[in-house]
């Protein structure tokens, strides 16, 4: 049995601050936007999988190297969005981690980019192996060679979330810092 | 191994206005499907859902849900892409009355994002109703891949529809 929903919708595309590229044509006035997949036969789900399969390939033929590079990097930049967007952490997901990925998903050997950021190798092999944190210069630099699409600001939240967590977890500092408390608040929250 | 993300912020238009708001789009929690089943103001049964990858899109201060979205990873041997399963604006969002636009905008765009995070290079599928189709195509740029049958339409959404999606509502 077809689960659809069969109520109209009005879907004018009214003035917003980002309008869609495409406008309604009249036709659409009546139509919604809701709906629920209908349950298949395995034929038709399997016919269904297979002429999606022969889209999916005619599309990634006609990719270009610019198009398949913007892709990875979209998927790079959501990642490392989310990331920052939680509030849960993962000690594997640092700053070093994210920018190994920037650089290989540019395809690029590590002196190559160093060169392109104009900064020592050295500098570079200390920043991707977690042994040297990423100072505003570098962090301008990974926004500019980006074009901005990966902003300094994400790269900086990246790098402080990773600072935040150094800090949750250095119970042995919290516990000598503690005792050197002379006095404190008598209430908690 | 990648963390899911708490909420995500869109912007939709308030007509009673004409002013942009900002809107929240989160994962349905066990107590939001109770409260769609009690308040009955979506029409799909949406706990049929509830062991899904299920989102809302709600308004911030009002906690009130104003669209869902079903979604699922399909990562067979090239049939990998992010599959919409159902997507639904509230009721009273619908047609002349509505108060809100850009919500089911959103919730695609939101479909698009995931389908770029979750490794399916943007792709996504969905099945729609034939009848209804054509807003898919006309407003959210989805590709026709033909009729299963007279009532069900196969669509698409290749990597730069997705790409469009997300400039255009996120």
């Amino acid at each position: 049995m077809l689960e659809f929903d069969v109520s109209t919708l009005n879907a004018t595309t009214m003035k917003s601050k980002k309008e869609p590229r495409k406008m309604s044509r009249a036709g659409d006035f009546e139509l919604d936007e809701s709906f629920v997949s209908p349950k298949l036969t395995d034929n038709e789900r399997f016919e269904s999988i297979e002429v999606f399969k022969s889209y999916r390939r005619k599309i990634v033929s006609k990719r270009s190297h610019d198009d398949k590079l913007k892709i990875q990097l979209m998927q790079l930049k959501f990642l490392m969005e989310d990331y920052v967007g939680t509030d849960k952490y993962d000690e594997s997901l640092n700053f070093a981690y994210f920018l190994r990925q920037y650089i290989e998903r540019l395809g690029k050997k590590n002196i190559e980019f160093a060169q392109e950021i104009n900064i020592k190798p050295t500098e570079l092999s200390q920043l991707v192996n977690h042994h040297r944190d990423p100072n505003h210069k570098i962090i301008m630099r990974l926004e500019a060679h980006s074009n901005k699409i990966f902003p300094a600001i994400l790269w900086f939240k990246l790098f402080t979330k990773e600072k935040a967590l150094e800090l949750l977890k250095d119970d042995n500092l919290r516990k000598t810092e503690s005792g050197r408390v002379k006095k404190r608040l008598q209430f908690s929250f | 191994m990648f963390v899911q993300i708490d909420g995500w912020s869109v912007t939709i238009r308030d007509l009673t206005n004409n002013r942009d708001i900002e809107a929240k789009i989160g994962k349905l929690t066990k107590s939001d499907f109770r409260s769609i089943k009690q308040e009955k103001r979506f029409e799909f049964d949406w706990d049929a859902f509830s062991q899904q990858e299920v989102y809302k899109l709600g308004l911030i201060d009002a906690n009130e849900i104003l669209g869902l979205i079903c979604v699922e990873d399909r990562s067979d041997p090239g049939f990998d892409c992010l599959e919409i399963i159902a997507i639904e604006t509230r009721k009273d969002q619908r047609g002349h009355l509505k108060t809100y636009d850009r919500i089911a905008g959103c919730l695609f765009a939101f479909a698009a994002r995931l389908a770029f995070k979750n490794g399916h290079e943007g792709m996504i599928f969905l099945i729609a109703k034939t009848k209804t189709s054509t807003i898919f195509n006309s407003k959210y740029g989805f590709d026709y891949l033909g009729n299963i049958n007279t009532l069900c339409t196969r669509m698409a959404s290749s990597d730069k529809n997705s790409q469009q999606l997300i400039r255009d509502y996120l």
